[in-house]
């Protein structure tokens, strides 16, 4: 069985983070393991804390099992401060770690910014450059590149600028763009590749951006292209989200064990 | 002199039914002085060029009198031996039982089933003005021929017949004569019993001069006849010639025995008594008919010669004219079309993606003309920057065709066959079946016509099952030599339609839906689109546990399926099979390679009937998606779920037939 790591936050309320990346893992058929960065205690409603933990417990973890079990993808997503990212940017080194996905988490759906100007600078400048895709959201894509981003036309110069710091391609998720269908944009450096889904009307959206990528590392690890990674991974999304759960008080989470 | 002729034309007919032991006498006894007239005097040809494209079209609508137009054919210095006359009815013989396209000089379409030729000498007629309307100039008449047709009572009942004369009549097509054989008699018995109506009040409220009342018999009455349809211009001409079924047979004449069988050799003595042939001797041709025949042949010659002279001066005169021409008779292909870079939005129907094609081409082949069945804003095969054809103008491309699918089948059929056109027709899929005899017919004759059916499976939607194809599609997949092109996306139309031009061989029925379709990622290249099948999903990296193999709108279904499979870990391939048969047509080799390995599961999505994908199936394990009722009025997302067309219920059934390989 292919394995695969996640490096990231954890949500109490099990709809976002670790907790999402590993039933996505699951789902997808490959044995997942995890490192924690930071502990959150947050719900449907919102984030109400965040526990950094320290940078040097996160390399422990990822040495434990990089050097036990290795990883076939590596997914990144929450990173709140700048050594915790010089310590991810590190390890990727020293694993030399080729499937590695990274999910720029740096803004809250609240439209908060999580990260500070320099961990920005970080992220742009070491983590981004060692992966084989980002994935950011509108609003990250425009943090990354300092552009607005209105329409297709506008992701596409983003994808070219966030291209040009080394990745080898970048996925910018437009779901947040007010059309019918939501259209997500893959850059590998020539082409451009839009996957167009329609829009699924529902509130329970919590944990879609960590399930994304999760769902392209767990393909990854598998052996799959990345275009291919992409297709799987937002299948699996749209049944996720059609199946959402309705429980809590806010954003309800996805439903990670897919039924038809 | 005719009269001569018109016996020796009863007796050649008879001697070839006589040695065949089968055949029809009948019409040959019936309509020989008609025959001696129109050869021996009316038509213009050269039996040395019998493609020569300003030569008068016949049409023996009676296709089973082709004993008559054999010994005609024979006698007019065509290329046709004794030798052939005497093969008739055999196997690979140029004398078949029935007149056959391409088999036989002379032989303008293919007739036998009753109408169908009537029809196609419409077409031939209508395409001789357009062609006129093209290519004529104030100084040079190239294109000026009649188009003529023999058709009997039993042409007379058939709808077909109605249909294509009304629109005849519209169009006012002043050079078509048709010749009536009105003996009285058909198959079965008098018709008496079954056809009482006044033929020629009918044909006036068609608006056809009507010349009634013809003997049939009398070469003079003939001659007066066929002078008097060429003085009307704008209108067609029908002459109804009264005859005697079996003329000359001492016992048979006027009976219905004479109709299908050979008369005998008793009868054939005594027949040939009474006209005077020589009754022990068959084939018999007297000298001076030859002398008759030859004399008429090398004025035939000249008369031809000049046209060319005539056609000289024109193309030197008109080059750029000169060219159309060449290009209109021999449908050649330009070498600059290329459609890759046309962009056509999606998500689309693929009816709406055709027509941005066919608009798209439409400027490229001047030749390419067409219309469809009373539903151009439906099926949307209409030319938009072009006009109309109606009687005053012959130039426009659009054939409006009125709710008249057989003719309208039949109809493109001659034009196909009178050359000088790649006509197209157009109605929606469930209505086929309407112009199925045509359509068959162009598919013997092998004619480069176009059919573009539209609205092509139950999820036409709310109109319910009238309106709904479900048996269509396989039926005409299963017409010889018809390619039935099925595209899945706004891409395969286009390369679909490039398939069309590129490859002149037969017909082609382009199955296009109403609903829109999304566009498909095609993620090894398109390039074996023209081999009717070719895997359109990831290159996979372990052999695939399933094969989803579909064509048109399931296409996209079947994309999906395959998704759901991939996020449950089953590794699968999607295959678009947009011409099935010419996919079976294809080496082995590369059909395995396609279908995947003989241990995976195929699976076949298509809302048709689906008894023809049987030869695709491998027998361990398959599963096929398809209809086996008819459809229900509904909204199309609902019958989609009802009728199992449905990605999630497909994907579960699969994975169960898959499960011990499937995670979850």
């Amino acid at each position: 069985m292919k394995i695969a790591l996640t490096i990231a936050g954890s949500d109490s309320g099990g709809g976002a983070g670790i907790q999402a990346d590993l039933k996505t893992f699951l789902a997808l058929g490959v044995y997942g393991m995890s490192a924690l960065t930071s502990i959150t205690a947050q719900n449907t409603l919102g984030v109400q804390g965040i526990y950094d933990l320290p940078p040097d417990f996160v390399g422990l973890q990822i040495d434990a099992v990089m050097q036990d079990l290795g990883a076939d993808a590596v997914k990144v997503g929450m990173l709140s401060n700048v050594s915790i990212i010089k310590t991810v940017v590190e390890k990727v080194k020293q694993y030399k770690i080729k499937n590695l996905v990274v999910d720029p988490v740096m803004v809250a759906k609240s439209g908060d910014r999580l990260l500070k100007e320099e961990a920005v600078e970080a992220l742009k400048k070491e983590l981004i450059p060692l992966a084989k895709v980002v994935t950011p959201n509108l609003r990250e894509a425009e943090v990354l590149t300092n552009l607005r981003i209105r329409d297709i036309e506008d992701m596409k110069e983003a994808a070219r600028v966030i291209y040009k710091l080394g990745v080898e391609n970048v996925l910018i998720k437009g779901g947040h763009l007010l059309s019918e269908e939501a259209v997500d944009l893959l850059f590998e450096g020539s082409h451009f590749k839009e996957f167009k889904t329609k829009r699924i009307n529902t509130k329970n959206t919590h944990g879609t951006g960590c399930t994304f990528s999760s769902a392209i590392a767990a393909e990854l690890a598998q052996g799959k292209e990345v275009e291919e990674a992409v297709d799987i991974a937002k299948q699996y999304i749209t049944l996720a989200i059609q199946n959402s759960l309705d429980i809590g008080h806010g954003y309800g989470p996805l439903n990670h064990r897919v039924k038809y | 002199m005719f009269y001569k002729i018109a016996n020796i034309i009863r007796g050649l007919a008879v001697d070839m039914i006589e040695q065949a032991h089968s055949g029809h006498p009948g019409l040959p006894l019936g309509c020989a002085e008609i025959g001696a007239v129109l050869f021996g005097e009316t038509l213009k040809y050269d039996p040395s060029t019998p493609d020569w494209p300003d030569r008068d079209r016949f049409v023996l609508s009676a296709g089973h009198g082709s004993s008559w137009l054999y010994a005609l054919l024979y006698l007019s210095g065509y290329n046709l031996s004794l030798e052939d006359l005497k093969n008739f009815r055999q196997l690979h013989s140029k004398t078949p039982g029935h007149p056959e396209y391409g088999e036989t000089p002379g032989i303008e379409v293919t007739t036998g089933p009753l109408g169908q030729g009537f029809a196609n000498a419409v077409g031939m007629a209508l395409a001789e003005r357009m062609l006129a309307a093209r290519f004529n100039t104030s100084d040079y008449k190239i294109v000026d021929h009649y188009t003529y047709t023999l058709l009997g009572d039993g042409c007379m009942m058939e709808g077909i017949t109605s249909e294509a004369a009304s629109l005849a009549g519209h169009l006012g097509l002043g050079k078509l004569i048709a010749l009536y054989d009105n003996n009285s008699i058909c198959l079965a018995g008098e018709t008496k019993t079954t056809f009482t109506e006044v033929v020629a009040d009918r044909f006036r409220a068609y608006n056809w001069k009507v010349i009634d009342q013809v003997n049939g018999h009398s070469i003079e009455e003939i001659k007066a006849a066929l002078i008097k349809a060429k003085e009307t211009e704008d209108k067609p001409t029908l002459i109804i010639a009264k005859t005697h079924i079996g003329y000359g047979a001492p016992t048979k004449q006027d009976s219905s025995s004479s109709h299908g069988a050979p008369l005998g050799e008793e009868e054939v003595r005594g027949l040939k008594k009474n006209l005077g042939l020589p009754p022990e001797e068959k084939y018999y041709v007297s000298a001076e008919v030859w002398e008759f025949f030859k004399n008429r042949k090398k004025q035939l010659i000249k008369q031809r010669e000049e046209w060319e002279d005539k056609f000289s001066q024109w193309a030197q005169k008109y080059p750029e004219l000169k060219e159309e021409w060449d290009k209109a008779l021999n449908l050649t292909f330009p070498q600059d079309l290329e459609l890759e870079s046309l962009a056509i939005k999606s998500p689309i129907a693929t009816r709406s993606a055709s027509s941005i094609v066919l608009n798209d081409i439409a400027d490229k082949f001047s030749y390419l003309v067409g219309g469809s069945a009373d539903l151009a804003p439906s099926t949307k095969a209409y030319l938009e920057k072009y006009k109309e054809v109606q009687r005053d103008n012959f130039a426009g491309r659009n054939l409006c065709f009125g709710v008249r699918e057989h003719a309208m089948g039949a109809i493109t059929n001659g034009i196909a066959a009178h050359r000088g056109f790649r006509p197209f027709c157009s109605t929606f899929l469930v209505f086929s079946d309407y112009m199925r005899p045509a359509i068959r017919m162009a598919a013997l004759m092998k004619l480069p016509v176009i059919y573009i059916f539209t609205h092509d499976s139950i999820f036409v939607g709310e109109d319910g099952p009238t309106h709904q194809p479900v048996e269509q599609l396989e039926s005409l997949r299963g017409i010889p030599h018809l390619r039935v092109i099925r595209p899945a996306d706004e891409e395969e139309t286009k390369l679909a339609w490039e398939q069309i031009f590129k490859k002149v061989e037969g017909p082609v029925a382009l199955i296009l839906s109403r609903q829109d379709l999304p566009h498909l990622e095609k993620h090894r290249g398109t390039e074996e689109f023209f081999r009717g099948g070719y895997i359109i999903s990831h290159l996979e990296k372990e052999a695939p546990q399933v094969v989803l193999i579909a064509s048109g709108s399931e296409v996209s279904l079947a994309s999906e399926v395959n998704l759901i499979l991939k996020v449950k870990g089953i590794t699968s391939r999607v295959v678009s099979i947009p011409d099935r048969e010419e996919f079976l047509r294809q080496e082995k080799k590369y059909r395995e390679e396609i279908l995947g390995p003989q241990n995976a599961l195929r699976v076949v999505i298509e809302a048709s009937t689906g008894e023809g994908w049987y030869r695709l199936l491998n027998n361990s394990s398959s599963y096929v998606v398809f209809m086996n009722s008819f459809g229900k009025s509904g909204r199309a997302e609902q019958l989609a779920d009802y009728f199992g067309f449905n990605s999630k219920k497909i994907a579960r059934k699969i994975l169960q037939l898959c499960s011990g390989t499937a995670h979850n």
